[in-house]
């Protein structure tokens, strides 16, 4: 009785290192936890690498007309096209590759990507999946991406268009209002459509180089920046903090709280809050703005300038007003509007 | 008699509070990596302003590795104008030397340092490094280490915030399918980074600094003295002096870099012993600045306490295990009786003795490895083998407080083969 006793004492003392050691034999899990060795960061990732492949398959195949089988992630029909116009109310199953021109009418659908060698011009209420487009695009009003949009020149968006999880461009990205978005990247974006382009001046309040002061505000945790005051320090804060209209800040804010700034005020560095982030009408901030809340850019608003790439993230929202520019990178994981 | 039994029952009860503090420690972390609110690191910024940077990687005795950390760097995506590397040789005998002059050779942008004079380890090769090094940032990286192209700037990107000193990365064990050793040393680094230091990054608490793998602003350890020469855990110095001063550590869990585990367990408990001994050093140092500190909030001290005690614990915990044991054998171990001290330890007994191992459980869910779970009872021996080397570091620690004696820095064993050395270039 004893003996048994101990054997079973013995096969439940054993009994939880069972499956390990059944692990440990088999070795089912026991790779490495995977490192892409080499990732690089890049805001263009999804078109560069749908071309990429589209590339090293046509390269492969050999020719360049007709409907083609191309092996792209999975076995696809990629339909190889002229310069051409798409006929109004049509749906489109394959990849389509053209090699020229494209304009579509309105409400098409297209299920698969689109690769235009020439400008595309895209109709109105079109559905897409993807665009890639090595010359410049138009988008007019109430189109729908699904995923991504990259031109290797500028793109220009009309009224009520949902720009999908990515809108990539070399060029100037203009945008109407109420468009969503979660990413975008232009030189710059700039929301209101071509107008506001061609009259930048006007809304940059030009300071030209600002120089940028690292040192802290012996105030260690200030409530507000006085209005039209001209600070040289950095600002840290762990409330909220309020910047008065045309203030210059001449070096890096962060507040664990809100940041709410009044109209015409200049940041010459970086902006990071833990909260929201509130930038009046016509300010201009040099630096990144960051904020684990969300960001709202008012009318005429710049962020970064010309030359340099900065961004613009909010990880809850952003909302960006009329006339705003950014040049470089906006990226939210909540909703992106423009209003 | 009655006395020291009295005594004992007490340090029974002031253990089990200790251990449930942590348990609650371990389960709000937990909790937080399942359903909490995320902090998002920066990882996604895009800026052409780019920060100097000075890689630096302390080498003795490194010739198994020293190429293979090189040839990564080499490829690191970060402008080589702004890139300089500097491989500390710090008293090398074997063919370290000659591996980096002739990268040294043949890439402007690595200078290494070569100590022949003076005080051997890693903070006082650092230190020296410092003095060098140009960037207004620096990186250092272990010799065994494999980073990808992007870590650089991932890791750089974060002193765009203002109010960060200094950042740390996350470490994923390469050589997981050795031996149990590293299968089980894999666990805990999953748990410490994936859960543990992400949560204190999402609730703004202490995430730690450890050395490699990570980041800090040049000027500030310059003008706080430099490394202090005298601790082994140089890492841990430099997260508790930036707090003291109010700056900020920050995560990345996204910046990951492949390291070697011990595959000895020989090898591991040198290792375990000298952080416990160094952790152990900067405890004694630094608690009651940290408690005093008004760039903290409470929060902060309160995580900073416990992150600092984290190596005195197991000398409590065995202590405990002892005491409980003499009251056993003295037939006095009623402390407490009724139903609902019945009730408290069966919860404890089904969730609290378990609280770091929901911590690794989770972690390996996150990380998409589940088949890991299986191995979670087999921490048990890496529970018991923790407990005593950290026990003797602590002792070390002691030792070394008391005595005033010089520390002495071992470096870790490597393990790369030619084969591994391959794959890994």
């Amino acid at each position: 009785m004893m003996a048994l006793c101990f054997i079973l004492f013995g096969l439940l003392f054993i009994l939880p290192f069972v499956p390990g050691i059944c692990e440990i034999r088999k070795k089912e899990d026991a790779e490495p936890l995977f490192i892409d060795m080499e990732y690089r960061k890049d805001p263009c990732y999804f078109s560069r690498s749908f071309k990429n492949k589209l590339t090293e398959s046509i390269n492969s195949d050999g020719k360049l007309e007709g409907i083609l089988s191309l092996n792209l992630s999975k076995e696809e029909t990629v339909e190889i096209i002229e310069n051409a116009s798409t006929l109004e109310q049509s749906s489109i199953k394959n990849v389509c590759y053209f090699k020229g021109n494209f304009n579509s009418g309105s409400n098409v659908s297209f299920e698969k990507e689109v690769y235009v060698r020439g400008n595309a011009c895209i109709g109105e209420s079109n559905q897409l999946y993807a665009l890639a487009c090595e010359g410049d695009v138009s988008v007019l009003k109430g189109t729908r991406f699904l995923r991504w949009i990259d031109s290797e020149g500028s793109i220009n968006v009309g009224e009520q268009c949902d720009l999908g999880v990515s809108a990539t461009c070399t060029g100037s990205l203009s945008i109407a209002s109420n468009c969503s978005f979660k990413r975008l990247y232009g030189f710059p974006v700039v929301t209101g459509g071509a107008s506001v382009l061609s009259s930048e001046e006007k809304y940059c309040s030009n300071k030209g180089e600002i120089p940028i002061f690292e040192v802290r505000c012996n105030d260690r945790n200030p409530l507000n920046i006085p209005p039209n005051s001209c600070e040289d320090y950095t600002y840290i804060t762990s409330r909220s903090l309020t910047i008065g209209d045309n203030a210059l800040v001449r070096g890096h804010v962060k507040a664990l709280g809100d940041i709410v700034t009044g109209e015409c005020v200049t940041i010459a560095g970086n902006l990071f809050a833990e909260g929201d982030i509130h930038i009046g009408a016509h300010s201009n901030i040099r630096g990144t703005v960051f904020s684990q809340g969300r960001i709202i850019l008012d009318q005429g608003v710049t962020i970064g300038s010309k030359g340099k790439v900065k961004s613009v993230i909010g990880k809850q929202g952003i909302i960006l007003g009329y006339g705003v520019q950014v040049f470089g990178y906006v990226m939210t994981e909540g909703e992106g509007c423009i209003t | 008699m009655e006395m020291a039994v009295s005594i004992l029952k007490a340090y029974l009860l002031f253990t089990i509070a200790v251990m449930l503090v942590y348990m609650f420690r371990h389960f709000i972390f937990t909790l937080n990596r399942l359903f909490g609110e995320q902090r998002i690191y920066y990882h996604d910024i895009i800026d052409s302003d780019l920060k100097t940077i000075s890689v630096l990687i302390p080498m003795h005795n490194e010739e198994k590795v020293a190429a293979c950390i090189l040839d990564r760097l080499i490829k690191a995506d970060y402008s080589h104008d702004k890139l300089e590397i500097i491989p500390i040789n710090d008293f090398s005998d074997d063919t370290t030397k000659e591996i980096l002059d002739d990268y040294a050779a043949r890439y402007p942008f690595i200078r290494p340092l070569h100590r022949t004079e003076g005080e051997r380890g890693k903070p006082v090769a650092l230190n020296d490094a410092i003095d060098k090094a140009i960037g207004e940032i620096i990186i250092v990286f272990d010799a065994d280490y494999l980073p990808p192209p992007g870590i650089i700037k991932n890791i750089a990107v974060c002193f765009n915030d203002p109010e960060a000193g200094a950042v740390m990365g996350r470490v994923i064990p390469v050589n997981t399918q050795e031996n149990i050793l590293t299968r089980l040393l894999d666990l805990e680094r999953a748990g410490g980074y994936q859960v543990d230091q992400q949560a204190r990054y999402n609730l703004r608490l202490i995430p730690q600094y450890g050395g490699t793998v990570g980041g800090f602003r040049k000027n500030l350890i310059v003008d706080l003295g430099y490394f202090d020469t005298s601790l082994l855990a140089e890492d841990t110095e430099l997260t508790y002096r930036f707090l003291i001063n109010g700056w900020k550590v920050l995560y990345a869990n996204r910046a990951e870099c492949y390291e070697e585990l011990p595959e000895k367990w020989s090898v591991r408990s040198r290792q375990i012993r000298r952080w416990s001994r160094g952790h152990n050093g900067v405890m004694f140092r630094y608690i009651i600045s940290l408690l005093k500190s008004s760039c903290l909030s409470l929060r902060e001290r309160l995580d900073g306490m416990l992150l600092l005690l984290i190596y005195f614990i197991p000398v409590i915990l065995l202590t405990g295990l002892c005491d409980s044991l003499i009251l056993f054998f003295l037939g006095e171990m009623e402390i407490f009786a009724g139903i609902y001290f019945l009730i408290f330890i069966g919860a404890y007994n089904t969730f609290g003795n378990f609280a770091p191992f929901y911590q690794v459980g989770t972690a390996c869910l996150l990380d998409g490895a589940p088949q890991r779970i299986l191995l979670l009872p087999c921490l048990i021996f890496n529970f018991f083998f923790n407990m005593w080397y950290i026990t003797r570091g602590f002792v070390d620690s002691i030792v070394d407080i008391i005595t005033l004696r010089k520390t002495n820095w071992h470096k870790t064993e490597r393990f790369r083969t030619a084969a591994r050395r391959e794959s890994a270039s």
